[in-house]
């Protein structure tokens, strides 16, 4: 009995003493200062160290993107998009500041009415079978492109594209119906060889600074360096290795514990832990494609009521969903360009503030002076949509607004979203483009064929509205377009159907000793001259 | 008991005939498809429609499921909707990575078990019981995740010993990979100890107080003899159900494990197949879950013949 009793004392003082020494890390909610937005994207490496180091060859990057592949079809836009670059070019893309650059074209020509546009293609592009890329093989890309019947995303970028046509051996001209923007769709027009298209889900073949070399379904992806790669001398690495981990604390110990060396989609709970670990170094993917969002079906009472749209707009206190919500780490926005955008209207940034009584008021001259109740659908069961929407239930509450929150799991998710049966979603928005006219359709109504509003096309709705968005994509004069953009944004704003809430931005890490590790706007990852110092 | 053996496993093949159809029907009927899901909220309904030919679903439900059946008995399981793998090589990937899962924890399991219940039920109420009886408290309440994570954190982080996740090829890599399948075997031998400890022990206290225990002493035989060859074995048979349910639940997959650990295994593939709605690929995963249970029962059923004499099969 004697033995027993010390025994029970004994480990429970051993507990105790254990829980003490661990020196508790209480968690603190720290205010941090709004975050600066920084223009350039991230070329990761040891810029700081101040000695230019010379790159080396050699070596195999172990990274993890997260979620397990589930094709490598560069059209499909599933999992893990960023990948695409490894294995996969385009003949333009997205440059570091912003806009777009040669790559598999060496230069290229709109013409002046538009409907046109002609690339002329480096000579000397080899596929990873063997064969040189010609005009043939950017001819058929585009003719792929354009056929709806894979039921591929690509198809949305090409939708006013007519054909393409072969003008000698490397130079390509692509016809449109009517004149709208085309480079985005032309920066994600992936060349791959017509004799890989049967099996290009499972083994992807491309231009790329790497080859595929084997997927195991969940275990890991494995690409050699190409050694026929059109630039000379790259890439620098000999292997990279993606290893798909599901869970994400496990993804954080095995960048601690150094089995992988770089880790895309970091949880921002978890930003200040690996930035205080010191030998990584914490990136973020600049702001600009995709944005957090509520959105509001306008077909379903009392959301058809302008007031109210408003009211809701005035309601939401985006510090503090910064602060809770995002662990103070993201940049919210009121309008849905960042400011490196040239669409960017500075006059229109503090369109709305957070100001309950005047949401109030608005929801009293629309004849809601007690408030109302709502249903709020939320995409997927945890994570950011649903930590931003508990915090704007609170701030709609304190305006009488009441909301349930209907967290969904995805696969039922899209089709309710697609029907339009919600009152109000927490969603992100926001398309990956570079060209302003992406990110507005995709934001607010104009899309002809799907939009999440409740509108059907033979609805006239805000003709006006449409009608500038139109115009503005097929105006060709920057200046006249950034003019017609602020008109849009005017009206989306005034009408308050989304409500955007933050940019979608991507937080990784990658170990001291990787250097050239480069991630564009849309978050792709570019391998061509990572290297590894020792 | 060899004809009681053929007889139980044909008698499989319509159970799992049964199964097939009521999987079937439930997966259909849960909302989402893959077409959906692959084209995402950005496609249009003509893309929609194309991937869904593509699938073949637009065709009628009882069409769809002949056609699964017609495929599986001419030895096809189909292609994953998803990856496009087809469905047996992805099984062929997994369920080894499963099996040694499960035969590695429970080996674990057995060995921790085995004398820590023997040992409580024959000197009960000693330190050694009170330590037993401790550790089967603390496994049970403890869950597999913290105690994975903690494992990960001790093992991978601080000392540097073991890989944190993944299972690099056995042929390849030998020495990495049993490095990693230690920490998931023992996070989940720990948890099937715990309770075969206390089974254990609860049995092996009962038989003890049995007549011919006190026959097997008082004809003079040693102590050992007589707890492991009297004792033992008729207290192994309720410890024996319990340790076949613990593997066959294994065998569907020890879904938190494997996720924590990145262990290819069948749980995590189902869970997933689930959320991607991979018709084909879960089909194929929860038969082959089934399969496993039904095996695993008759062999608990045969090893109740093997342990008790008096068990006789026809």
């Amino acid at each position: 009995m004697n033995v027993k009793v010390w025994l029970i004392l004994a480990i429970t003082a051993t507990a105790l003493v254990m829980v003490a020494c661990t020196g508790g890390a209480v968690p603190q909610i720290v205010v941090k200062e709004t975050v600066v937005v920084e223009a350039a994207p991230a070329v990761a490496g040891a810029e700081e160290s101040g000695a230019e180091m010379a790159p080396q060859a050699g070596g195999t990057l172990n990274l993890s993107l997260g979620p397990d592949f589930v094709t490598f079809h560069p059209y499909f836009d599933v999992t893990n998009v960023q990948f695409k670059p490894i294995f996969f070019e385009a003949p333009i893309r997205i440059s570091d500041e912003g806009d777009f650059e040669p790559w598999l074209a060496e230069s290229w020509e709109e013409s002046e009415d538009g409907l046109s546009i002609t690339l002329n293609l480096r000579q000397g592009v080899m596929f990873h079978n063997g064969r040189e890329m010609t005009a043939d093989d950017v001819v058929w890309s585009v003719e792929y492109a354009m056929n709806e019947e894979p039921g591929h995303h690509l198809s949305d970028r090409f939708q006013t594209a007519t054909g393409a046509t072969r003008v000698d051996d490397y130079t390509v001209q692509i016809t449109y119906s009517e004149s709208t923007p085309k480079l985005d769709g032309i920066s994600k027009l992936y060349i791959f060889p017509q004799e890989a298209a049967e099996t290009i889900e499972t083994t992807p073949v491309g231009t790329g600074p790497f080859k595929f070399e084997e997927w195991v379904p969940g275990d890991q992806v494995v690409a050699a360096k190409f050694e026929d790669y059109w630039q000379e001398g790259l890439p620098y690495l000999d292997q990279v290795i993606i290893k798909p981990i599901p869970d994400e604390q496990s993804r954080m110990v095995n960048l601690l514990a150094g089995s992988i060396d770089a880790l895309m989609g970091v949880p921002l709970a978890d930003k200040e832990l690996l930035a205080s670990t010191p030998d990584l170094t914490v990136f973020t993917s600049p702001p600009g494609f995709e944005f957090y969002a509520f959105l509001v079906n306008i077909t379903k009472p009392p959301f058809d009521n302008t007031l109210v749209r408003q009211a809701l707009n005035y309601a939401i206190d985006r510090e503090k969903i910064r602060q809770t919500a995002f662990h103070g780490e993201a940049n919210m926005i009121v309008e849905p360009y960042p400011e490196t955008s040239w669409a960017y209207a500075e006059d229109l940034a503090d369109y709305y503030t957070f100001d309950p009584d005047r949401a109030r008021e608005l929801l009293a001259e629309a004849g809601f002076p007690d408030g109302f109740s709502a249903t709020m659908l939320i995409r997927d069961t945890s994570g950011p949509y649903l930590d931003m929407a508990q915090v704007y239930q609170q701030d709609l509450a304190s305006v009488g607004i009441e909301v349930e929150l209907l967290p969904t799991e995805l696969p039922q998710y899209w089709p309710q979203l697609i029907e339009s049966q919600f009152e109000m979603v927490s969603h992100g928005t926001g398309d990956t483009t570079v060209d302003p006219s992406g990110l507005f359709e995709g934001a607010a109504c104009c899309r002809p064929f799907r939009n999440f509003f409740g509108i059907t096309e033979d609805m006239t709705w805000f003709p006006e509205y449409q009608e500038i968005v139109q115009q503005a994509g097929r105006e060709l004069d920057r200046e006249k377009r950034k003019e017609l953009y602020h008109q849009a944004l005017e009206i989306m704003l005034e009408q308050g159907w989304t409500i955007p809430v933050a940019w979608r931005q991507d937080v990784f890490a990658i170990k001291n000793n990787v250097h050239g590790f480069r991630t564009d706007m849309s978050g792709a990852i570019w391998l061509h001259e990572t290297w590894l110092s020792p | 008991m060899g004809k009681y053996a053929l007889r139980r496993l044909v008698q499989m093949v319509p159970v799992l005939f049964l199964v097939s159809i009521a999987v079937f029907a439930i997966i259909h009927l849960i909302p989402g498809n893959p077409a959906e899901i692959i084209a995402g909220p950005n496609a249009t309904d003509e893309q929609l429609a194309a991937l869904r030919r593509q699938y073949g679903l637009d065709q009628p439900l009882w069409t769809q499921y002949v056609i699964w059946l017609q495929h599986v008995l001419s030895g096809n399981l189909g292609y994953s909707f998803i990856n496009k793998f087809p469905v047996s090589e992805l099984l062929a990937l997994r369920i080894p990575a499963t099996v040694e899962l499960a035969v590695a924890s429970a080996i674990i399991g057995a060995v921790i078990a085995l004398p820590l219940g023997i040992v409580g039920a024959l000197r009960p109420g000693s330190l050694l019981d009170f330590i037993s009886t401790l550790f089967s408290a603390l496994s049970f309440a403890v869950p597999s995740f913290w105690l994975a994570i903690l494992l990960i954190l001790l093992f991978s982080l601080e000392l540097k010993l073991l890989p944190p996740s993944g299972r690099p090829d056995f042929q390849e890599q030998p020495a990495e990979h049993l490095q990693a399948l230690v920490m998931p075997a023992l996070t989940l031998g720990i948890a099937m100890a715990a309770k075969l400890t206390r089974y254990l022990r609860a049995s092996m206290l009962d038989v003890l107080g049995q007549d011919y225990t006190r026959t097997a002493r008082s004809k003079g035989l040693a102590e050992t003899i007589v707890v492991l060859r009297h004792v033992l074995r008729n207290a192994l048979i309720p410890v024996v159900t319990v340790f076949g349910l613990q593997i066959g639940d294994l065998l569907s997959g020890a879904i938190i494990v494997e996720s924590i650990f990145a262990w290819p295994g069948v749980g995590r593939m189902t869970i997933q197949a689930i959320g991607w709605r991979d018709y084909s690929l879960l089909q194929a995963s929860v038969l082959f879950i089934v399969l496993a249970f039904l095996v695993v029962n008759l062999l608990t059923d045969l090893t109740y013949g093997l342990i008790d004499p008096r068990i006789r099969y026809e």
